[in-house]
């Protein structure tokens, strides 16, 4: 492929070339083509709509690097393209007793690619940890023009350096998953679930904290706010001897909570996994774009204080302390002056001014040090901007 | 001595102290190899700063004089990741060993480098909390060095490597400047430097204090010896554990070689000493799960021919079972003056094919082979007995370790599960990783480190880098 290339294609995408490479190699090679060109490339899943924000000289679909390259039942692990939707691993895998994680809100609209560029993490993670401990390794397309592997698709290894890992939340700025392998872990046997409703956020954290402090071991702990309300909702899964141990702990510890006996997980028409989809898909409706982190104790005075200077909060997740933040882009200021020191602040989807206001609350040093890394595996900024965005 | 060296002592020891610089040859000499004890060259001098801005200091100072710096926690690895290559300075963090908070509410405790792993975990226990990863040489290696080798541990089959029970880090940088990454949370809004580091043994800086996760003590453990009668029935029950996704926290196995010496030694666990192969499995958490966890374990094991499956009485009885499978590399001292232990990762559902392929492969070169490893997790261990005096059959040592490598890759394996790469597997790694793959993670190292001063001669060869180097500047 010549720099022509760039040239050569069918469709556009909000005005700009769409770029549809069918194979990891052919990413690659488009990614030397713009180098060579200086033209600025983004990744895009074919999944969902692009951010519109700084437009890229061209779009890089990934939406032809579709199917599975690996699935071992007996190793719990698969290895997929990066355009792959997360709903067809999920499918796969449970067939022969296996859960994919994370459980991403969205799994039919995410893609394998778009999930580690954007370093999404699922509902799950409260008790199986965020992306990056159930990814294994990845094949990534660098804009020298090469496919490099890092990781493996083996539960542990330690050769060499993990470049799977930058890769997590990059958004493609050091080089373009184009597959990826992740661990699986055993689709559980039964649920069980703890519900409580009420209109201070007080009450209902007093009911979280009981729960966590109580050793229950929960996938999800979730206030979510609707109508007024606080909505508590805490999931646990396991084996059905487990979760009635589990439930009737969260009963003695959440007196005043609905909490149900132990139910079926494993059937695809469960209601217990009914109700897991549509947390899923509440998560993905809820309009959160700003993702706070502290520390669980720090947790309850944050959540009052955001509420009391009238920050939309959708979702809480006590258990990991995190703070889902709807934001308009005029508040970003607001937020930043508000918020105590030591606050993790990690922007999603939201504006790139917000994004900017909140950024400059970045350490110098780290600052100075990821641009040294992406430089290293992008050095003519064909996949960022060398000026910090 | 090199007189960069000579003229760095006085401020060196103005920075440090007189206990913080060892430059008397006997001094230096424990500090000349870790456990890969065949591999030995003497450092020009051994720093050991008492914290973080000490450590700043001298690594300025190191920096200004452009001398290499290599990192050292207990000496405990087995890849010669801590020894020098070429002398140069190394740093030692044996004296930044204070627990400096434990935040129970908040499950994290926050170290300096050199505090030992299981005295951090006997600094929890009163809190309820533990520190999952348990290397073999837990009583003796660091919270720095594990953070440095992305260690493991045999409780890794649950809880995972050191990389998941790691918030935070302060990092020293080849410059001496400090990189506070000490607040990370679960999932930070830029590049994940903490996942980066970890694992990348000593050659992108130097941790100095990390913020770790501490895990509750589990509400019930129970652990099984299940008695086999050959290794092969040992391995396929492993596996048949795995493809039925049963979740003990642990699954190890010692063969008979590994069985005789601990029983020989003075920490004979009670493992029977006419058995084949031990499977040796653990799990923990609330009544229910642990009990129908260990039946499944039982049904698993007695179909691959456990003709006895023991569960441990008590505490104290759990504890004896678990210092032999930890003291094994000890008690191999019984076999031979020497112990090459080796260290892969290979595919679960073919742990059966792969312990015989190593097996043949130690035995085709007249060499003793004990196996002792985390079945679980698919991560060999081959324990080759042999005296380093013996070239010849240092040699052949050297060679078996090659060729274990090269099976174990061919059968989508990978060269080190938890020791790292080191000075051992670096030629390992062009059989692993294609010239490109090796140049980009070249160019991730001098991000870091722009003059590859931080333990130079590990972990990626360097053939590949100066070839990185030199295209790269035919570009410019």
């Amino acid at each position: 492929m010549t720099s022509s290339a760039l040239e050569q294609f069918d469709e556009t995408l909000h005005g700009r070339p769409l770029l549809r490479p069918a194979a990891a190699e052919e990413v690659a090679l488009m990614l030397a083509d713009a180098a060579r060109a200086g033209r600025r490339l983004r990744p895009v899943s074919g999944l969902r709509a692009p951010t519109l924000h700084d437009l890229p000289d061209a779009w890089l679909s990934l939406e032809r690097l579709q199917g599975v390259v690996a699935w071992h039942p007996h190793e719990g692990t698969i290895t997929a393209l990066a355009g792959t939707p997360m709903s067809e691993l999920e499918e796969l895998a449970a067939r022969d007793g296996w859960r994919v994680l994370p459980q991403l809100p969205d799994p039919a609209r995410s893609s394998v690619g778009g999930m580690v560029a954007a370093g999404r993490s699922g509902l799950e993670r409260l008790r199986h940890g965020p992306l990056r401990h159930h990814l294994l390794g990845a094949r990534l397309a660098l804009p020298n023009g090469h496919v490099v592997k890092s990781g493996s698709r083996l539960v542990k290894n330690v050769t060499g350096y993990d470049l799977h890992r930058l890769a997590v939340g990059a958004r493609g700025s050091t080089g373009i998953v184009v597959e990826a392998s992740l661990r699986l872990a055993p689709l559980p046997r039964a649920a069980w679930m703890l519900r409580l409703e009420d209109a201070e956020w007080m009450t209902v954290d007093r009911t979280a904290q009981a729960l966590l402090d109580a050793g229950c071991e929960l996938e999800l702990l979730r206030a979510s706010r609707t109508r007024g309300s606080w909505r508590l909702l805490a999931f646990g899964t396991g084996r059905v001897d487990t979760c009635a141990h589990m439930s009737s702990l969260a009963r003695r510890s959440a007196p005043g909570a609905l909490v149900s006996d132990p139910s079926d997980f494993e059937s695809p028409d469960a209601p217990a996994r009914a109700i897991w989809r549509e947390e899923r898909a509440a998560e993905a409706a809820c309009g959160a774009n700003i993702e706070l982190g502290c520390l669980r104790t720090e947790c309850t005075a944050l959540v009052a204080l955001l509420e009391q200077r009238g920050f939309e909060l959708p979702c809480v997740d006590p258990g990991l302390a995190r703070v889902l933040v709807r934001l308009e882009e005029a508040e970003a200021d607001r937020l930043r002056a508000c918020l105590p020191p030591g606050i993790g602040v990690r922007v999603g989807a939201a504006s790139p001014r917000a994004r900017a206001i909140l950024a400059r609350r970045r350490d110098p040093t780290r600052a100075a040090l990821e641009d040294r890394l992406r430089a290293a595996l992008d050095p003519r900024g064909v996949l960022s901007r060398r000026d910090g965005a | 001595m090199d007189t960069v060296i000579a003229d760095l002592l006085e401020p060196l020891r103005a920075l440090l102290g007189p206990r913080g610089v060892l430059d008397a040859r006997a001094a230096r000499t424990p500090y000349e190899c870790d456990g890969l004890a065949f591999m030995r060259e003497l450092p020009d001098l051994v720093l050991l700063p008492r914290d973080t801005a000490q450590c700043a200091a001298a690594m300025a100072l190191l920096a200004r004089a452009g001398v290499p710096v290599v990192a050292r926690g207990a000496g405990t690895g087995l890849s010669g990741g801590a020894t020098p290559v070429r002398g140069g300075v190394l740093v030692g963090t044996a004296r930044m060993r204070d627990v400096l908070s434990i935040d129970a509410p908040n499950r994290r405790a926050r170290v300096q480098a050199g505090v030992v792993n299981v005295d951090l975990s006997h600094a929890c226990q009163r809190h309820g909390l533990h520190y999952a990863p348990d290397p073999s040489s837990q009583k003796a290696c660091t919270i720095g060095g594990n953070v440095a080798e992305n260690s493991g541990g045999p409780h890794c089959f649950k809880h995972g490597t050191t990389t998941r029970h790691i918030h935070g880090l302060v990092i020293m940088q080849h410059d001496g400047a400090i990189l506070d990454l000490s607040r990370e949370g679960l999932e930070p809004d830029g590049l994940d430097l903490v996942g980066l580091f970890i694992g990348s043994e000593g050659t992108f800086g130097v941790a100095t204090e990390a913020t770790v996760a501490l895990v509750p003590s589990p509400e019930v453990v129970e652990t099984a010896l299940a008695i086999h009668a050959s290794l092969d029935d040992a391995c396929e029950a492993a596996s048949e554990m795995i493809a039925r996704r049963v979740e003990p926290s642990a699954i190890e196995i010692l063969d008979k070689l590994t069985i005789e010496a601990v029983e020989n030694s003075v920490l004979a666990a009670g493992y029977p000493k006419d058995a084949e192969a031990v499977l040796l499995v653990e799990a923990e958490g609330c009544d229910a799960e642990v009990r129908a966890t260990m039946e499944d374990v039982e049904r698993i094991a007695r179909r691959h021919g456990a003709g006895e499956v023991r569960r441990a009485r008590d505490a104290t009885q759990r504890a004896k079972l678990w210092a032999g499978r930890k003291g094994a590399y000890g008690a191999m001292g019984r076999v031979a003056p020497d112990l090459y232990v080796s260290d892969a990762v290979v595919p679960r559902h073919r742990l059966r094919e792969l312990v015989r392929a190593v097996t043949e492969i130690c035995h085709a070169r007249r060499l003793k082979v004990a196996n002792v490893f985390h079945a679980g997790d698919g991560n060999l261990h081959p324990n080759i007995s042999y005296d380093r005096r013996d070239a010849d059959e240092l040699a052949r040592v050297l060679e078996a370790g090659d060729e274990i490598m090269k099976v174990c890759i061919a059968a989508g394996g990978s060269l080190t599960g938890e020791h790292g790469v080191g000075l051992e597997k670096i030629a390992g790694m062009e059989w692993l990783y294609t010239r490109e793959e090796l140049a980009a993670q070249c160019r991730v190292r001098e991000a870091w480190d722009p003059q590859v001063r931080m333990n130079p001669g590990k972990t990626i060869p360097l053939r590949a880098c100066m070839e990185t180097r030199t295209r790269d500047q035919g570009r410019t």
